[in-house]
């Protein structure tokens, strides 16, 4: 079985959250994780989450990130907000990233008994898509993954017993 | 330090007064013609030793050599770099002697129970006889008790330089002992001279003396393959040679020999019927005294290798420069002359024996002769280490306790004719 | 020029410098972005992003970690995958699947076993570097430093000491809830590796993970990364080979020295004690000229360089042993008037 991952090149550095607006009114914890491509993105500090339709920045909190390992820059961003349920409904909430200085942040009190919502990272908001293959992620699923592979360690355990056999005896 | 070499006059002037002096010199001339003539007498001895001996006679004549602008530097033993004073400008010459007549001059000094080599050597001085009096200075290394007090004597007839020689001979801290002991060495000869050895008069007699080594290698290795020749006695002529001979003409003469004997190598390349090889070690055989080698040879056998610090020992290794810098060059120096030495002054006799063994396998000798020269302690309890580690091994083995003189030649001839019957009876050579 | 053993030594150096540090660019690949393939092995119940395993940008020649400072930071990416260091720390950081690490380990094994430290006095990159080094230092007549036994005792300790702190270290970081220190402890060694700061920098590109000049904490840091390079080049120009005493790279094949195929021996009886094998070792080897009961020379020091062989005057003492076949032995070699 293989995942073809591909990822988008894109010019603009924005795009929405896709975010399911709520039934019952009140405020609500808005949460996600949004990925990123190798590359794309050099820190979390350089994100922010703007409102429409002015634009404002919306306080959010960066719960967590994940960098892609190599070096290559972020891999994901666990970010987290307030918001209520009118405003999910009428305004939109874009991600922009790559920016110079640290956004605003605000912390949301973990006191609150919040109720949550969860968003995924939605469509671009260029029009010019180019589809690339980034790679492909090769996995092998197994029911035991690793046994086949001890046999290696015969191999292994014979040249070090040789080697030893031949410290003791050297003359 | 002096600048010039005294005259021999002056220096000598007491003595001359007390001894018979002319009549010392005489004798010891007629010694060494004596000599020349009976290995002379051996029938197809290759023509190029003619240079050699004639070194060897001007050395016992005493021929000018050195100038005010080159002094002449004497040393004992092979524990000063002869690179060093070739490099400061001066002339090397080894003042070790094997005269009975300047050991015999000696017992008014010194004590009669004291190595004859030594009484010899100061007898050498005091009498001013060959080379002796025409050094500015002699080094003396304090290798065993009779050069260690020897220095002592020799102050009232020249200067004297003292090297110290650990007796342990361990790299890791006795390299710091033979450096500075080198260096000690470089300092004066500079004084001496009155110039710096520069990295370039250095680096030029050290790649000089490789290339006298190098010659000397390629003898031993024509010997090695062809036995039969060269004998001993010539051989050690021309070790010998190497005392006061200038590098370049004695590296030309070697080569000229060598390429005389390869040639003759291949007209007789097998050994002759009967060949007998043995290996010598011990006490140092010095020109002209090569007692011990003629009787052996004279009595059939063939000294095919040896240990003697007047014989393959004192040219065997080469200076291996690891880094052509000026500590590198001298650490060189070091090594070669204080590490590599199998001198018996030093505690561990164990790579002396090994070089022993190392040669009667390398040349399939069928026995070892020591030469042991009496009042040696040094030399006797190498020996008798050595004669339990061939007994171990099968190998026989004759010890000969001898003096310079010449009075026991016929029990020397006596012993040596029955170790030789005793091993021409065995049929497989050993080693090989 | 006469064909020493060094000569062809050095020979050996400047190719495998070549191959290992320039390979990015000697080897065409098929191009950058279709190189980044990945693998990872689940079990089908979750697969966690961290345990993909993501080779970046081109992929290597070969897939293996051969012993020596073949360093995975080469720019454009080298001939081999990295040194053994970088294959435990990734491994052991990202919990890499056994079926990718024991082959490789195998590998690893195997050339050692076969040749011992030869890998580090005639293959690694870091010792072709600081034997330049050193010969720029004999050109210029400066003499080296002699390191005493004690520091070399202490060198080597202090090789194990940051062989099992690294191992550790990598280890830790793995851990879920210590994965966040991945961003600065991602490869400990790695970060003072004097290959790491020098293969890429001789390979155009630059030492740090954050290396330039945009911001003041980029400038210093940078600045001591260089720094930390020059202070290794010191070190070679000092002592020539002292570096090698401590490399915990060479730490784990100098564990096959002894008992590996290759094999340095000497006669005893031939041998006088001149000494001049000690001088001319780069690594300091006291050994060779005091050991006289054992024929067997190899010991976890030794990198094979051949240089006592060469210098030794004595016919047949020393030699080198191949699978008990003699491949050269000493013999006094005229001297090079250079």
């Amino acid at each position: 079985m293989s995942l073809c991952l591909s990822g988008t090149v894109h010019a603009a550095e924005r795009r929405f959250l896709d975010i399911e607006p709520p039934q019952k009114p009140g405020t609500y914890l808005v949460s996600g994780t949004v990925f990123f491509n190798p590359g794309e993105l050099a820190s979390a500090d350089s994100i922010r989450i703007l409102k429409t339709p002015d634009l404002t920045d919306a306080g959010f909190e960066v719960l967590f990130s994940e960098e892609w390992p190599g070096g290559s820059g972020v891999m994901s961003v666990d970010i987290t907000f307030v918001a209520s349920d009118k405003e999910l409904r009428t305004n939109r909430f874009i991600l922009e990233w790559g920016l110079e200085k640290r956004a605003k942040r605000e912390t949301v009190d973990p006191g609150i008994k919040l109720p949550e919502v969860h968003f995924n990272p939605g469509r671009e908001v260029t029009v010019d898509d180019v589809q690339l293959p980034v790679g492909t992620l090769t996995v092998k699923v197994r029911r035991h993954p690793e046994y086949y592979y001890y046999w290696y360690l015969l191999p292994i355990g014979a040249i070090l017993g040789l080697l030893i056999w031949r410290k003791l005896h050297a003359r | 330090m002096t600048d010039i070499p005294r005259e021999f006059d002056d220096r000598y002037r007491k003595h001359r007064e007390r001894l018979n002096v002319s009549s010392i010199a005489a004798e010891y001339e007629q010694f060494a013609e004596n000599h020349l003539r009976s290995i002379r007498s051996v029938p197809g001895r290759p023509v190029s030793m003619a240079c050699f001996e004639e070194a060897l006679l001007s050395s016992i004549r005493g021929d000018s050599i050195g100038s005010p602008e080159k002094p002449v530097v004497g040393v004992y033993c092979n524990f000063v770099p002869d690179e060093l004073i070739h490099a400061a400008g001066a002339v090397p010459a080894r003042l070790c002697s094997g005269s009975p007549s300047a050991a015999t001059v000696a017992e008014e000094y010194l004590p009669r129970d004291v190595c004859p080599v030594v009484r010899s050597c100061f007898g050498h001085i005091a009498v001013g006889a060959g080379l002796a009096k025409r050094a500015a200075v002699v080094v003396v290394p304090a290798s065993c008790d009779g050069k260690r007090k020897l220095p002592g004597f020799l102050r009232d007839y020249l200067d004297v330089w003292v090297v110290d020689i650990p007796g342990r001979r361990d790299y890791a801290t006795d390299m710091q002992v033979w450096l500075r002991e080198t260096k000690l060495v470089r300092s004066r000869l500079e004084a001496l001279t009155g110039r710096r050895i520069s990295y370039d008069d250095l680096r030029e007699s050290i790649i000089l003396y490789h290339r006298r080594t190098e010659a000397f290698r390629d003898l031993v290795d024509l010997r090695m393959r062809y036995p039969h020749i060269l004998s001993g006695r010539d051989f050690m002529l021309v070790t010998n040679a190497s005392f006061a001979f200038d590098v370049r003409s004695w590296t030309d003469a070697v080569r000229a020999l060598l390429g005389e004997l390869k040639r003759q190598a291949q007209e007789k390349p097998a050994s002759p019927a009967g060949f007998l090889p043995l290996v010598l070690t011990g006490s140092p055989i010095i020109w002209p005294n090569f007692k011990m080698l003629s009787i052996i040879e004279e009595a059939g056998a063939a000294i095919v290798a040896d240990t003697l610090c007047s014989g393959t020992q004192r040219l065997f290794d080469p200076v291996q420069v690891d880094e052509w810098t000026d500590e590198g060059m001298m650490r060189a120096l070091a090594l070669r002359y204080f590490s590599a030495s199998l001198c018996p002054c030093f505690s561990d006799s164990a790579d002396s024996i090994d070089r022993v063994l190392e040669l009667v396998q390398d040349y399939s000798a069928r026995g070892v002769v020591s030469h042991n020269l009496r009042l040696c302690q040094l030399i006797d309890m190498e020996t008798s280490r050595l004669r339990t580690v061939l007994r171990d091994r099968g190998i026989p083995f004759l010890g000969i306790h001898t003096d310079l003189s010449q009075e026991d030649r016929e029990q020397v001839k006596t012993r040596v004719e029955a170790f030789l019957e005793m091993i021409g009876g065995v049929s497989e050579p050993y080693g090989g | 020029m006469r064909l020493t053993i060094t000569f062809w030594r050095r020979f050996t150096q400047v190719v495998c410098f070549a191959l290992l540090v320039y390979s990015g660019f000697i080897f065409v690949r098929s191009g950058r972005a279709a190189g980044n393939d990945s693998r990872a092995e689940t079990d089908g119940s979750n697969l966690r992003v961290s345990s993909i395993l993501f080779t970046g940008r081109r992929a290597p020649v070969i897939d293996a970690y051969p012993p020596g400072a073949v360093c995975y930071f080469v720019k454009d990416r080298g001939l081999v995958k990295g040194c053994n260091i970088f294959l435990i720390s990734d491994a052991l950081t990202r919990r890499t699947p056994l079926s990718l690490v024991l082959p490789a380990v195998l590998v690893f094994i195997i050339l050692s076993f076969l040749v011992g430290r030869l890998w580090c006095g005639w293959v690694c990159p870091l010792g072709a570097f600081g034997d330049l080094i050193d010969a720029i230092r004999r050109r210029l007549r400066i003499r080296h430093a002699k390191i005493s036994d004690g520091a070399r005792q202490g060198l080597r300790i202090a090789s194990y000491t940051t062989f099992f702190a690294t191992s550790g270290l990598s280890f830790f970081i793995g851990l879920r809830q210590f994965s966040y220190l991945q961003k600065y402890l991602y490869l400990p060694f790695c970060e003072i590796c004097p290959a790491r700061l020098m293969c890429p920098v001789v390979a155009g590109g630059s030492p740090g993970f954050a290396g330039g000049f945009a911001t003041t904490a980029h400038c210093i840091f940078t600045v001591l990364l260089y720094g930390l390079l020059a202070f290794f080049a010191a070190g070679f120009m000092a002592a020539r080979r002292v570096w090698c005493h401590f490399c915990p790279i060479g730490l784990a094949t100098s564990w096959f020295n002894r008992g590996g195929m290759l094999e340095l021996r000497k006669e005893g009886t031939r041998c006088n004690r001149c000494g001049v094998c000690v001088d001319v070792c780069p690594m300091g080897c006291t050994h060779i000229r005091d050991e006289k009961e054992s024929e067997l020379l190899s010991r976890h020091e030794c990198i094979y360089c051949l240089r006592c062989v060469e210098f030794c005057p004595k016919k047949k003492c020393l030699r080198l042993n191949f699978f008990g076949l003699k491949l050269v032995e000493s013999w006094l070699r005229p001297v090079k008037a250079h």
